[in-house]
């Protein structure tokens, strides 16, 4: 009798110690998979933060591409309107957050392309130097993407596998989405020297 | 890769491929292995490079090849900035400079340490200024001498080289939790590892040994007989005993131990090593 009471409370110490580390270690994952999150937004940000200086210093060489200095600007306001909690990352807020940037790379892209007519421009010291942040930036997010993404995909196996994934669904983990492959509006532009 | 003998011009490398010069020899960093830059290039180069990391801890990693796989200049940069963790682990101090002369591309990727020192603005500043001029005319020489020069201009200085803070760190964490735990294992050791024997009568511990006698002794161990008396029956009991004597610390012991291999000549050099720095998409490109 009291060899089976303790045998009782050995088991139940066990289990609660795994549930314990378990439970932990999805709070830790999920830690990561949010400040994964954040490093993307930061780095969307940092090209959203670079439009203004860009678009002026175009402006100085082409004041006449009007319309398309209008669709950066309000590409760059629609994109600084859709921000993602990392609570709340579901697949539909993914998409949304991704089409609004993808906007803001596609008129980037256009506007760099009319920039390739305007010799004076292309030689402007503060232009090169923009267009290398520029293309520093566009590099960082797909590595952060990227980086999201593997993060991600850690975490969801991690929720989804068993027994693990029964205290997952306990406590309200949920799967998180992904980044889709580069679509054609959202490819970084092109930047030639 | 068997196709790459057949094609001179262009061997594509992959990640895996890429000599890691440095970490067979720590006063090299260039990995030239299509003999592109001239041997006195790489010896400048290296030497540059040497002072820097030894004044500032930045670590560096120079390749130059024919091709890439992929041919994405930036992703490959990168990439083996972060798989062979160029950089000391916390200061993410690595650099990594790619030029591949099929792709026409010269790269910067920084570590994230670095990334304030060497914004992507003078990655590519110093690419245009001093490099993508020679780079053009395939003066391969001229342009990365010109281009590490440039960057040496930057960095040296810009920070000390510090001992990692981290593993000093990890040590102080070892040491207290060590400090720690010591009552622990000794009140564990003084539990479990009874000295006394059992007495075989009443099953007590209390006994002491009254007397002891070797019986044999080689080289490793002796086994002695001894003779406990139970202080609370009574009862006297022989019990034998194998002692092992303590190991000579492996100087006449070369079984089964890999003893680091010592080279004749003094003047080998050592193997460096990367410390696992970060990278997070820094840098410039370049082509020409």
């Amino acid at each position: 009798m009291k060899k089976s009471t303790i045998g009782l409370i050995v088991v139940i110490g066990a289990i609660a110690i795994w549930l314990i580390s378990s439970y932990n270690g999805m709070v830790k994952m999920d830690e990561e998979v949010s400040s994964a999150w954040s490093n993307v937004e930061n780095q969307y940000q940092r090209r959203v933060d670079l439009i203004p200086n860009l678009v002026n210093v175009v402006k100085g060489y082409a004041s006449h591409e009007k319309e398309t200095f209008e669709a950066v600007v309000s590409a760059r306001s629609k994109a600084t309107q859709v921000t993602v909690d990392p609570e709340n990352l579901t697949p539909e807020k993914l998409q949304e957050y991704q089409k609004a940037q993808g906007e803001v790379g596609a008129t980037l892209g256009r506007l760099l392309a009319i920039t390739e007519s305007y010799p004076e421009l292309k030689a402007n010291e503060n232009f090169k130097e923009l267009q290398a942040q520029l293309e520093g930036t566009e590099n960082r997010i797909s590595v952060e993407r990227r980086n999201f993404n593997e993060i991600a995909r850690t975490y969801n196996s991690a929720i989804r596998s068993f027994p693990r994934s029964i205290i997952a669904g306990m406590f309200g983990f949920e799967k998180r989405p992904y980044f889709e492959a580069e679509e054609g509006a959202n490819k970084a532009p092109e930047v030639k020297f | 890769m068997l196709w790459g003998g057949l094609n001179l011009h262009a061997k594509d490398y992959t990640i895996q491929e890429i000599p890691m010069v440095h970490l067979e020899d720590k006063t090299r960093y260039v990995s030239n292995p299509d003999n592109i830059l001239s041997d006195s290039t790489v010896a400048a180069i290296d030497s540059i490079l040497y002072a820097l990391e030894e004044k500032t801890g930045i670590q560096t990693m120079i390749v130059v090849v024919t091709g890439i796989e992929g041919g994405d200049c930036f992703d490959f940069a990168h990439r083996l900035g972060k798989e062979k963790g160029v950089g000391q682990k916390g200061r993410d101090n690595g650099l990594v400079v790619l030029l591949s002369t099929e792709e026409r591309c010269v790269q910067f990727a920084t570590g994230y340490g670095l990334e304030g020192v060497l914004p992507d603005a003078i990655c590519k500043r110093i690419q245009n200024k001093y490099m993508v001029q020679h780079l053009g005319k395939s003066d391969w020489d001229t342009g990365m001498i010109e281009g590490i020069r440039a960057l040496n201009g930057y960095l040296n200085g810009s920070m000390t080289n510090e001992l990692q803070e981290e593993s000093e760190d990890d040590l102080g964490f070892i040491i207290m939790g060590l400090l720690f735990l010591s009552p622990i294992f000794f009140i564990l050791y003084r539990v479990f590892k009874p000295s006394k024997p059992r007495c075989p009568q009443c099953k007590k511990r209390n006994t002491t040994m009254t007397k002891s006698n070797t019986l044999s002794k080689t080289k490793d161990y002796e086994v002695v007989k001894k003779i406990y008396t139970c202080q609370d029956c009574g009862h006297t009991f022989e019990k034998e005993e194998k002692i092992n004597f303590p190991k000579d610390d492996g100087f006449n012991n070369t079984s089964g131990r890999v003893t680091p291999r010592r080279s004749s000549n003094n003047h080998t050099p050592r193997g460096g090593s990367f410390g696992g720095g970060s990278f997070g998409g820094g840098g410039a490109g370049s082509r020409f």
